[in-house]
């Protein structure tokens, strides 16, 4: 070889050395400065354009306001300052707060409130329950709104009804037609704190400070949201930094971070917060179909026959199992009002279901393929149930054939949730337990005249006091009845960098709006 | 029987004694949940660590490679009988026939066969029995195409000719003769599509299409344990393991047995 040559790769090597040493260098790494922009995985579309709907749940908390809002069980101020129940329960009026503007700078008066409802009403919105039962609304001025109802209103389910993520007002620049309600809605135009500035479906949100908003500014000058719809990939974004923050969906139940990877998580240095939430995942039974169902025996024998611990371990404790009360103490009216009476003993499973006629009972369990974390779940309670001698039989489909076949009479067993967002504990525990309440549907659970009597007890009083009353005597009729077998505790999780702060929770819900963020 | 050959014999074997003695090696019930050892790793009392739910590994993967094997063998021996039919009437009978049945060969083969296969096990759902027919239609075809070949060529070999001229009739010519001599590219051909196949099944079952829980099946295995890769990496690394000894002994044994019926290939890469 030359000299010459030698030479050439002599200074390439030192070079190369001289590169590494930088790379090396703590220089600035002790130092973390202040961010303005912070990026979050979330499993879901956030829905700004859309043909019917209304936006995901966390477009209406990020930029949308509503009416009123539910805060530890209690119906609060939102838009509207007051609200008042008259004519007999048939008339409810909501007083709106005066100087109230949409991000875009137009005003926030009742006209605009009654164009919201006047386009769930017109597209049967039915995530609205009372879109059926509305007679007319008027504005009988800009600051009022009247609601009037056909057969009277049931209680105060309704007036928490309109702290549904569907009622979230919106301009009506945020349509197609500007002022039609019923042409699709192009842009999400609210009062939230955040207002929408970019928006890619199936991609990602970006989110801005709403100038016009009247609460509390926020302190980050931009948030995207980024739709990664497989779990394990928005885990993957947050580990490889593409991502700041991962948030498991609003609603909770599902697009949530997989329970078994949060302590790896937290090994490596992120935050992991959680929030649990009045919402509780159980083994409904398809009674409907199924005679063998109704027969008691048989639903208390599946509850005898469940230990709930072991569902905790398996997602590493992370979930709380549902031993005592039917919802976790972060909801208001739980476990000081009902304790469950059923205890893990396969022993009384057994004897329960040979009284009943039933020993070897061989139940179909529906499980959806594509949530790993039920998939587990349905294989650690067929080996639970076989000790009390129940032979589960799984059948695991993808989520278009399970939402088909649970429509069917072809299964026994399925896991669902019973209650929901804390501004749904009223109407979602009418919904499941009512079959007069307008969600129950496919979505109910077992149920008798007494629970149904009972539920609309808890859901119905405008009184606190009787609410509670109405709750307690609400989980004895299922405690009763065994009306379903609660697993565990539903929470939603955010996993964080280590330098996010300020992330809060109001119900279950994760608000950013007061966050810092130094990396 | 060269050295290749022997290795090939002995590593299939082994894997045959796993996949039909597996009930009698295997330690543990792999069904057996004991959530009390979840996720643990080597140790004396479980050799390749538990699963998730606290199931023996090593006791799963001898079920899973029964598992996978078997199918692949049903999808093979399924396939190879139905290409074989096809093939050998397409090119006895020759003419409108042939023409005909290699049209309909041409459309299967025209599929791009992984996306085809995934489509039939997604609308017929996911089983053991959805995966075996859907690779099973998927797969046929080039079994057909290849013994139609096989077939047209020893048809005009001197020594069918010259049975023929001996007085032998169709039947026997076909039987004696012709048959015979498809049978080793077919058989070659067939322990190459077994690794194929088994890559198929483990492929599908990862992503869910494939056998369903609680079954143990490798391509699952490895799926169900993609969150665990950081805190317990035994639940992917002994599948993976175990998936690439399976292909590679049967490629071992493909390549010797080739090497074996027709010793021309060998010297001809030599040269």
């Amino acid at each position: 070889m030359k000299f010459g040559m030698k030479r050439l790769l002599c200074f390439c090597m030192v070079a190369l050395m001289m590169v590494g040493f930088v790379g090396c260098s703590n220089a600035g790494a002790s130092s973390k400065s202040e961010q303005t922009e912070m990026k979050v995985a979330y499993g879901k579309d956030t829905g700004v354009a859309s043909e019917k709907g209304n936006g995901d749940m966390l477009l209406t908390i990020f930029a949308g306001e509503r009416l009123v809002e539910v805060v530890d069980g209690e119906v609060v101020p939102s838009i509207a300052e007051s609200w008042e129940v008259k004519d007999s329960g048939k008339t409810i009026s909501f007083k709106i707060k005066e100087g109230l503007k949409f991000s875009d700078g137009s005003d926030l008066t009742a006209k605009e409130v009654k164009f919201k409802f006047d386009r769930n009403i017109a597209l049967k919105n039915t995530s609205w329950t009372e879109v059926d039962r509305i007679e007319k609304i008027e504005v009988p001025d800009d600051y009022t709104i009247n609601f009037y109802y056909k057969d009277g209103m049931d209680g105060y389910v309704v007036l928490a009804g309109f702290a549904e993520y569907g009622n979230t007002i919106v301009s009506p620049n945020s349509f197609q037609t500007p002022g039609d309600p019923t042409t699709p809605m192009v842009k999400f135009i609210g009062s939230g704190p955040w207002k929408v500035a970019d928006y890619v479906k199936d991609q990602y949100t970006t989110f801005v400070p709403n100038e016009n908003y009247a609460g509390d500014p926020v302190k980050l000058e931009k948030i995207t949201v980024s739709m990664i719809k497989d779990d394990e990939a928005r885990v993957l974004a947050l580990q490889s930094g593409d991502v700041d923050a991962v948030v498991d969906y609003y609603h909770g139940g599902s697009a949530y971070t997989p329970r078994n990877v949060l302590s790896s998580l937290k090994e490596e240095g992120f935050q992991v917060l959680k929030q649990e939430m009045p919402m509780t995942t159980v083994l409904a039974f398809n009674y409907t179909n199924n005679e063998a169902w109704k027969n008691i025996k048989l639903r208390q024998a599946l509850n005898y026959a469940i230990n709930k611990d072991e569902i905790s371990g398996l997602f590493d404790g992370w979930i709380s199992p549902a031993n005592d009360a039917y919802f976790s103490d972060c909801s208001p009216y739980t476990t000081a009002l009902g304790k469950q009476s059923y205890k893990y003993d396969p022993e009384k499973a057994k004897t329960l279901l040979a009284e009943a006629g039933l020993a070897g009972f061989s139940p179909k369990m529906i499980v959806n393929s594509e949530n790993a974390d039920e998939v587990k779940l349905a294989e650690l309670l067929q080996s639970m149930l076989k000790e009390s001698g129940i032979n589960l039989q799984l059948d695991v489909m993808d989520a278009t054939k399970y939402a088909e076949v649970k429509k069917t009479a072809d299964w026994d067993l399925c896991s669902y949730y019973i209650g929901g967002p804390e501004r749904r504990i009223y109407s979602r525990n009418e919904g499941r337990f009512d079959k007069t309440a307008p969600e129950f549907g496919s979505s109910g659970c077992f149920t008798s005249d007494t629970i149904a009597a009972a539920v609309q007890k808890a859901v119905d009083p405008f009184d606190e006091k009787e609410r509670k009353a109405g709750f307690k005597e609400f989980y004895a009729a299922i405690d009763a009845e065994a009306a379903c077998v609660p697993l565990y505790y539903d929470a939603v999780f955010v996993v964080a960098n280590e330098g996010v702060e300020g992330i809060e929770f109001i119900g279950s819900e994760p608000r950013f709006g007061q966050v810092t963020y130094k990396k | 029987m060269d050295n290749h050959l022997k290795t090939g014999l002995v590593l299939i074997l082994v894997l045959a004694a796993i996949v039909f003695a597996g009930p009698l090696i295997a330690p543990y019930d792999p069904f057996e949940v004991d959530m009390s050892v979840r996720l643990q790793g080597i140790s004396l009392a479980h050799t390749m660590g538990t699963d998730q739910l606290g199931r023996d590994l090593f006791s799963r993967l001898i079920y899973a490679t029964g598992t996978s094997v078997k199918i692949s063998l049903v999808v093979v021996a399924a396939s190879m009988t139905i290409g074989f039919i096809f093939g050998s009437v397409a090119a006895f009978l020759g003419g409108a026939v042939d023409e005909f049945l290699m049209r309909i060969i041409d459309v299967f083969m025209a599929f791009p066969t992984k996306i085809f296969t995934i489509a039939i096990a997604g609308v017929l759902g996911a089983s053991a029995f959805n995966i075996t027919l859907a690779l099973i239609f998927t797969s046929w075809a080039s079994y057909a195409r290849m013994v139609r070949g096989c077939v047209l060529t020893a048809k005009q070999l001197p020594f069918i000719d010259a049975s023929v001229a001996l007085g032998a009739n169709r039947h026997y010519t076909i039987v004696k003769h012709v048959l015979p001599s498809v049978f080793q590219p077919l058989s070659t051909f067939a322990f190459q599509r077994i690794a194929h196949t088994m890559m198929a099944i483990v492929g599908l079952s990862f992503i869910g299409l494939g056998v369903q829980p609680p079954t143990p099946e490798l391509g699952a295995m490895i799926n169900e344990s993609k969150n665990f890769m950081t805190t317990a990496p035994h639940l992917f690394i002994f599948p993976g393991l175990l998936i690439s000894y399976v292909v590679f002994s049967f490629n071992i044994l493909d390549d010797s047995l080739r090497d074996y019926w027709d010793p021309r290939i060998k010297s001809e890469l030599v040269l």
